[in-house]
């Protein structure tokens, strides 16, 4: 097979399965400049795996999938078994668009991880599909179809040598499947890049397309077909018998596509090229860290939730610290001073860094847990992935370092408001006392001097941020789990929060035994 | 939208938070303890008063030292009110709590003490002492009681007693024949003779006199046939003499004499030492004694002798309830005993060190009465 006339060629490829069932077997092909390519297949057939396999997104080696030939783009020759492809910019069928970003920040971090800058001819190309969108609109804000005119505008600026769409009409009526399929000819003809479809529904995009290849599931093959519907409808009824043609159209009663009614080139794309700039990754590493940071730390009812923690914590040691039976009588004198010190150190060095840290684990973990499973369900990693962006890098680093800084920084708030909560419950007790009496026996271990805290304070910010630390890798762990379902979201949730305050009360309890 | 918005959501909730950290942090920053107060009031510490033994006031340390200061209010109850810093030259320089405290009214005299239980004592009021004086009296009858029941008691005088006895001789035996003991009683000795021969020579000498000349006209007159007729065998009657050396002594007596003489005697530093040492070492041979600790060990384990404590067990029991509500206890009206928790904290660590009761002059002058040395008067300074 010649590979100078070609924008990508296959060569030999072979892929098995993790559980050693093969899925292709020795399959060469390859797609032209400008051309648009419809992979069509049975339901479950391994379509989407090709994607992946071009978008760089298969997991290859020991256990995982097994994967052998060769793979030429741009004159640049490929092992497939040892290398991932670069070449794929993929369009997932989902979107996977990054939702705690606005429409901009999802196209600036792409073009900002791209291998070369986008030009601006490649900013005007993406940024046309994008009319009728804000800028700063959020993610949830778009209808369905801006929000697809949005990844593939993503995916554009990432400037992959080919583009790859993963059933990108499931879901529309037919004129706006139509729409799309037109769009998506438009693009490769305007950029000059072919582009592989994988379509289930084929009907739709039939019009656009230059070649269709078909899954052969039964020889492990892919196979050319005639551009002819009829002809692959009997094809894939023959190859999977579950098929229904073209049946199952659900409309969305979207109008995103139709309200953009328009083709590259015709939109309003200045703005957007003006918005979308150049940032440093220093920039969405601070980006990131100050999203979970106002998550994760300073939110008003993460403040809320944390000083009403410390609030009752306080008074409660202080109250039944002295309406012990007890100390009914002159015992309550006696014991007065000492207990005022002795309340002071267990309430500053156990009892509200453990509360703070249980409280600020078992809602981190949550928030964790569901962040990362919603990310892994929605396809974002795999998006991080093809666009280049390194998750751990940016989200990982960013809730570990603020799961460490928001423990100490709330640990300090809760110490203050615990504080607070035990001087005005004492005074409650001793009304005609000053509440300078207080302060000089309940700080009396904690702060020496008054000002600087004792040195077993270290242990005190050892055991908080560690156990953060701790709970927070946990709950990354258990959120980067496989997830098909908002049903294991909530399960990883729940486990998140028990392994996270279950670590956390082992921290804390081996390092107050230790530091006894 | 703008970049605040973008991250962290509406503006509103940025100023909630804003709000919310500040009011928690200013909230924990007002516990903190006041640090570097200026001294609001400043006292000198007074010269000790005549007599005073130099250790039994809290004297000036080498650097200064950080007092608590109580404040003693009308109904006697003390409350936490300040800080001082005693300096070495003696100036005493006091932060209070709360300077505009409306009960500081009470408070314009001070006295330095030492932390020990005698303050609680002599902070009592005047009740509260006549209270446990006639706790301790009850038991010191209680005691007396159950002490005459156990040495009458047939179960002490069979068995204990003679065993007791020969241990109390054998002590005191001991004792007495301690170099020691020897000593000082030789100097007691030496020094008596002096003071005996001064009382002889003034004042028995002049009662002597006065009855010399009466004696010799009564000898006569009881005498004076017996001298007419120099063969009477009869002795002479000498009850005249006998009649004068009765009222010399009855005279002696009445101008107590002898009383003074011995008074003088005891008073002498040689007679307290002598007395000193030879008690000291009767306890000495006593605690060196095997014997005595067995039958101590006996007694106390005798349960037949246990049943004679029942006068003082019962007065004990309320002394013992009655002195710690008392002292350590919290009068009525207050809601701590602020000056009974530093006492018995000191108590318990060691560490007791000086303490400031600022008081009324009536209250002061009350304490002063009942003890003049231990408490140190601090007097009023100008303020630096």
């Amino acid at each position: 097979m010649t590979q100078t006339s070609h924008a990508l060629v296959i060569d030999g490829l072979t892929i098995d399965r993790p559980n050693g069932q093969p899925l292709l077997r020795h399959t060469s092909f390859a797609i032209d400049r400008a051309e648009v390519v419809l992979l069509v297949g049975p339901s479950g057939s391994g379509k989407s795996t090709i994607v992946k396999l071009l978008g760089g997104l298969l997991e290859n080696g020991p256990g995982e999938w097994r994967v052998s030939g060769h793979l030429h783009c741009g004159g640049q020759p490929m092992d497939l078994a040892t290398e991932r492809s670069p070449v794929g910019g993929i369009v997932f069928q989902d979107h996977a668009l990054f939702n705690d970003l606005s429409a901009v920040e999802n196209l600036r971090i792409a073009a900002d991880h791209a291998a070369h800058p986008p030009d601006s001819v490649l900013i005007a190309d993406a940024t046309a599909l994008l009319d009728g969108i804000e800028p700063t609109q959020t993610v949830s804000s778009c209808s369905g179809g801006q929000r697809q005119r949005l990844a593939i505008a993503r995916t554009l600026l990432a400037d992959r040598p080919v583009l790859l769409f993963d059933e990108p009409n499931s879901g529309l009526d037919v004129a706006m499947a139509r729409r799309l399929g037109e769009l998506i000819r438009d693009l490769c003809r305007t950029m000059n890049k072919p582009a592989l479809v994988v379509a289930h529904h084929v009907k739709d995009l039939l019009p656009v397309a230059d070649r269709v290849l078909l899954f052969d599931t039964r020889n492990h093959r892919l196979v050319e077909v005639p551009r002819d519907a009829e002809a692959i409808e009997a094809a894939l009824l023959a190859l999977d018998e579950s098929v229904l043609p073209n049946g199952g159209q659900a409309g969305l009663n979207e109008t995103g596509l139709a309200e953009a009614g328009t083709l590259p080139g015709a939109g309003k794309g200045r703005d957007w090229r003006q918005e979308i700039g150049h940032r440093s990754r220093f920039h969405w590493f601070l980006r990131y860290l100050a999203e979970y940071f106002w998550e994760l730390c300073v939110s008003p009812l993460m403040l809320i939730y944390m000083g009403a923690g410390a609030l009752i914590m306080g008074f409660v040691s202080m109250w039944f610290g002295f309406h012990y039976n007890s100390f009914g009588g002159y015992l309550k004198s006696l014991l007065h001073d000492e207990t005022l010190v002795g309340l002071g150190l267990v309430q500053g060095t156990v009892a509200v860094p453990l509360i703070s840290s249980i409280l600020f684990v078992a809602r981190n973990n949550a928030i964790i847990a569901a962040d990362i499973g919603n990310r892994v369900l929605s396809s974002q990693f795999s998006a991080m992935q093809n666009l280049r962006i390194t998750a751990r890098g940016y989200i990982f680093s960013a809730i570990l370092i603020n799961m460490v800084v928001g423990s100490l920084i709330l640990l300090v708030i809760s110490l203050g408001m615990a504080s607070w909560a035990s001087m005005q419950t004492w005074h409650i007790q001793f009304p005609m006392q000053s509440f300078e009496l207080w302060r000089s026996h309940f700080f009396r271990k904690l702060l020496p001097d008054g000002l600087h805290p004792a040195f077993s304070m270290v242990w005190v910010l050892l055991k908080v941020a560690l156990s953060s630390l701790l709970a927070g890798g946990a709950a990354i762990v258990i959120g980067c789990g496989k997830k098909e379902s908002v049903l294991e979201i909530n399960a990883a949730i729940a486990r998140s929060i028990i392994v996270g305050v279950t670590l956390t009360l082992l921290v804390h309890a081996v390092i107050s035994i230790l530091t006894l | 939208m703008t970049p605040v918005n973008a991250l962290f959501g509406k503006p509103a909730a940025v100023a909630a938070s804003l709000a919310l950290g500040a009011l928690f942090l200013s909230a924990g920053w007002a516990t903190l303890p006041t640090r570097h107060a200026a001294a609001t009031v400043s006292y000198q510490l007074a010269a000790p008063m005549d007599g005073t033994p130099a250790a039994s006031a809290a004297a000036p340390a080498a650097t200064p030292i950080p007092v608590p200061v109580f404040l003693m209010q009308p109904d006697h109850a003390t409350m936490r009110s300040g800080t001082g810093l005693l300096r070495p030259d003696g100036r005493v320089d006091i932060t209070l709590f709360d300077p505009s405290d409306p009960r500081l009214i009470h408070g314009s005299e001070a006295l330095l003490f030492n932390t020990e239980f005698r303050v609680l004592w002599l902070l009592a009021t005047d009740e509260e002492r006549a209270r446990l004086w006639r706790g301790i009296e009850e038991v010191g009858r209680g005691l007396r009681t159950a002490m005459d029941g156990i040495l009458e008691s047939p179960e002490f005088t069979g068995e204990y007693r003679d065993a007791l006895q020969e241990i109390g001789r054998m002590a005191i035996e001991e004792a007495w024949r301690a170099p020691s003991t020897r000593a000082t009683y030789e100097e007691f000795l030496r020094s008596a003779e002096p003071m005996l021969h001064d009382t002889v020579g003034r004042d028995l000498k002049a009662i002597a006199m006065k009855q010399v000349e009466p004696l010799v006209w009564n000898l006569i007159g009881a005498n004076v046939g017996m001298a007419l007729d120099p063969f009477r065998s009869q002795s002479w009657d000498l009850g005249p003499v006998d009649q004068a050396v009765d009222a010399i002594l009855r005279e002696a007596r009445e101008a107590g004499l002898v009383n003074r003489a011995a008074r003088q005697l005891a008073d002498s530093w040689q007679a307290k030492a002598f007395l000193k040492t030879f008690a000291g070492n009767v306890v000495d041979a006593l605690a060196h004694q095997q014997r005595l600790r067995d039958v101590a060990g006996r007694m106390v384990n005798d349960p037949r002798l246990g049943a004679y404590l029942k006068p003082v067990s019962g007065p004990a029991g309320d002394l013992a309830r009655l002195a710690p509500d008392l002292l350590f206890g919290v009068q009525a009206g207050a809601d701590l005993n602020a000056l009974a928790a530093h006492t018995f904290q000191g108590f318990l660590t060691g560490r007791g060190g000086p303490l400031i009761v600022m008081m009324s002059a009536r209250q002061r002058e009350d304490i002063l009465t009942l003890d003049r040395y231990s408490p140190r008067i601090l007097l009023h300074a100008v303020p630096q």
